[in-house]
């Protein structure tokens, strides 16, 4: 299923210009509309990642 | 996505039949004529069973009949065959692709006659525009691509039954909308994503508890806030859904009381006219007594009328000769008799000015008996003409008086003898005040509930701060703590995007809210041929359906059952325009419960839509009237009538 363009726009605006937020954001979307197995491991993957690359930053 | 073909095999009352949609006319709309029974509800069906395997229209006789069409029965017991196959193909076109939808399903029958179904096969074949082979899917593949093109849980807004359209808001009150609505905008990934960084965020907070006491005790804290904030807030939705019940329990009242009079309010009525009935008569007895006691006292004026007159023209007569009063003082002129001298002069009295005193006291005297008595009277007698003369205005002005009062009587007569035909039209008179009372005893509930809500989001908000504050307590003890760092910037970052989410999820919330409640509002007043009754529809913000008059009320109990037919189609629509899912509409007999005045503008209205949108319907004979065939002949792509060969099995017969 594809994601709403409207909702995508609003997450944008909404992240502004912390890419590493709305990655996360789209990343996080994709998942629960897709078969959202194994949720636990999905979102702690995606935060480390998340706040790694801010660290790295 | 279009249907371009459906084939029915063997299914219910369908032995063997082909109906195409082709795509060659002004407008994309398909009309489909059957008398009732010959298979209307159940093309809708073989749809919903070709691709979501229910038959969620079936009626309760159809639940009990075999899916496998009779003739095929016979045919398969005559010619010694033990299973015969059923099923139903939908050819479609979506994104560049054909798409072909097959269920089947193997039916055994036993020597017996009895049968036996075995378990049915799904698939999905897809043939990409120049493509040699199709892509064949089955399965949770097969079903993931059928909700690709229209989701379960918004195909009943495509598919569906126009004689159910008035029970649309009754049987559906907001919140199963809601929920489709918010699926159909994806408004429900945010939801869930909110959930889970909250999920997170707790258990990051507990993980950094565990590090230091003192984190896990301001943890604790928040936790303990965190609950109680929660508690508060189910419930406050706990009330709110006692009273979203008692609406459409309300409004199951209205539709119920819909033409029934309120029976404790008319009975009030009667009773508050009797009392006006007792009052006014005493009023008509007392006005007559007036009446009476008026012609009595009139009959005496107009008695003394004609001698009062002339009375009063001779004391005018004698003032114009100033005969009246006498002015000579009669006590100086006997006392100059007595003294023997004039009171003025002192100069004795003669024979002869004793004589003049003695006559002009004797004429005197006469005079003012005569004068005193004429003064005495004149006003009592002026009093009299004036009665007299206004004897006729006063005697109309009663009579007028009488009349009205009469007219009350009568009026008064005439609402009660209304008011006890109206009680006695009210069959069920104690059903219909049970229901009165309940819907009462229901409004007064709700208003106690919203009182309540009232005074207890204030103590949410009272909890709610306590809650930031516990809050900030721990973050500003985690960021002290070196060992927590790393937890901390992850719940930062998890809180961000929590707060991204619930954000974008209230923008998207309020947006499709809107979205769908002016094109609902648009398409209603396009259907609807009262243009000026209607000012408005709105949609609350668990998607509860009203109907604004255009004096400001509330009308949607009120309103016909063909006019919410026509709210739930517009709803419908909106519901296509909203969720861009462009699969086709498909309508069992549309105009069920809409009205000759409203079929015009309902076929005009489908006919614009049926620019951009395949729409296909079917129709009973009599549904398909003038006002229909007039918009639709000419325009439409395709159009058949649909009839039964020996009872059994649906042919085309014309098309």
């Amino acid at each position: 299923m594809g994601l709403n363009e409207t909702i995508l726009k609003k997450i944008k605006t909404e992240c502004g210009t912390n890419d590493r937020l709305f990655d996360f954001m789209i990343n996080s979307l994709m998942f629960e509309s897709e078969d959202k197995m194994g949720a636990d491991s999905f979102y702690e993957r995606k935060l480390q990642e998340a706040v790694e690359e801010g660290g790295e930053k | 996505m279009r249907f371009e073909q459906i084939t029915i095999k063997n299914y219910r009352q369908y032995e063997s039949i082909s109906l195409d949609f082709p795509d060659d006319g002004d407008k994309d709309l398909h009309v489909m004529i059957a008398k009732n029974g010959v298979g209307k509800t159940t093309l809708l069906n073989a749809i919903n069973w070709c691709l979501y395997s229910d038959e969620p229209h079936l009626g309760d006789k159809s639940k009990s009949l075999p899916v496998l069409n009779a003739s095929a029965i016979k045919k398969a017991s005559e010619a010694g065959k033990d299973s015969e196959e059923v099923f139903v193909e939908i050819r479609a076109r979506a994104e560049e692709s054909a798409f072909i939808f097959h269920r089947e399903m193997s039916v055994y029958v036993t020597s017996s006659g009895r049968l036996a179904e075995k378990q049915e096969k799904f698939s999905v074949a897809e043939i990409p525009t120049g493509a040699a082979d199709p892509i064949i899917r089955t399965g949770k593949e097969a079903d993931s691509l059928v909700s690709r093109f229209l989701p379960d849980k918004i195909r009943e807004y495509f598919f569906f039954d126009g004689e159910q359209l008035d029970n649309y808001f009754k049987s559906d009150p907001g919140e199963r909308i809601k929920n489709s609505i918010h699926a159909i905008s994806q408004v429900n990934l945010l939801t869930d994503i909110a959930k889970r960084m909250d999920q997170l965020i707790a258990k990051k907070e507990r993980e950094a508890g565990k590090r230091t006491p003192n984190i896990n005790a301001l943890t604790q804290e928040v936790e303990a806030r965190k609950d109680d904030y929660s508690k508060r807030c189910s419930e406050i939705e706990a009330k709110q859904e006692i009273i979203t019940a008692n609406n459409v329990r309300i409004e199951e009242l209205n539709t119920l009381l819909n033409g029934f009079e309120d029976t404790p309010e008319l009975n009030r009525i009667w009773q508050e006219l009797q009392s006006r009935q007792a009052v006014e008569n005493a009023r008509a007895i007392e006005l007559n007594q007036e009446f009476i006691s008026f012609i009595q006292d009139a009959k005496i004026a107009l008695a003394f009328y004609e001698p009062a007159i002339k009375t009063l023209s001779y004391i005018k007569e004698k003032r114009e000769a100033k005969q009246l009063p006498a002015k000579i003082d009669a006590s100086i002129l006997r006392k100059t008799l007595n003294d023997g001298a004039c009171e003025v002069c002192g100069q004795d009295l003669s024979d002869e000015a004793r004589a003049s005193i003695e006559k002009m006291l004797h004429d005197y005297e006469v005079s003012t008996a005569t004068s005193s008595t004429l003064i005495s009277i004149e006003n009592e007698l002026q009093r009299i003409v004036k009665e007299a003369k206004g004897y006729k205005r006063r005697k109309d002005q009663f009579l007028e008086k009488v009349k009205r009062q009469n007219d009350v009587l009568r009026k008064i007569e005439s609402d009660i003898v209304d008011a006890d035909k109206r009680i006695q039209a009210i069959g069920n008179s104690e059903l219909i005040a049970r229901y009165h009372e309940e819907r009462k005893n229901l409004q007064i509930d709700c208003d106690k509930a919203r009182e309540w809500i009232g005074a207890r989001k204030a103590s949410r908000a009272g909890a709610h701060k306590l809650l930031e504050q516990a809050q900030e307590k721990l973050e500003k003890a985690m960021r002290k703590e070196t060992k927590c760092k790393e937890l901390t910037q992850e719940i930062d970052f998890l809180k961000e995007a929590q707060t991204v989410a619930k954000r974008v999820e209230k923008q998207m919330m309020d947006e499709v809210r809107e979205t769908m409640e002016k094109a609902t509002s648009d398409y209603f007043h396009m259907f609807i041929w009262k243009k000026n009754t209607f000012d408005r529809v709105t949609l609350d913000k668990n998607y509860q359906v009203d109907l604004i008059h255009r004096d400001g009320y509330s009308c949607l109990g009120s309103s016909s059952a063909g006019e919410r037919a026509l709210l739930a189609l517009a709803f419908t629509l909106a519901m296509h325009r909203v969720s861009g899912f462009n699969a086709p509409l498909f309508i069992d007999t549309p105009l069920a419960r809409i009205s000759d005045e409203n079929r015009t503008n309902f076929a005009e209205v489908l006919s614009d839509v049926g620019a951009t949108k395949e729409i296909i319907m079917t129709f009973t004979p009599s549904e398909y009237s003038k006002e229909i065939s007039t918009v639709f002949d000419g325009i439409l792509a395709s159009r058949r009538i649909l009839d039964v060969k020996n009872e059994e099995n649906t042919v085309i017969s014309e098309g």
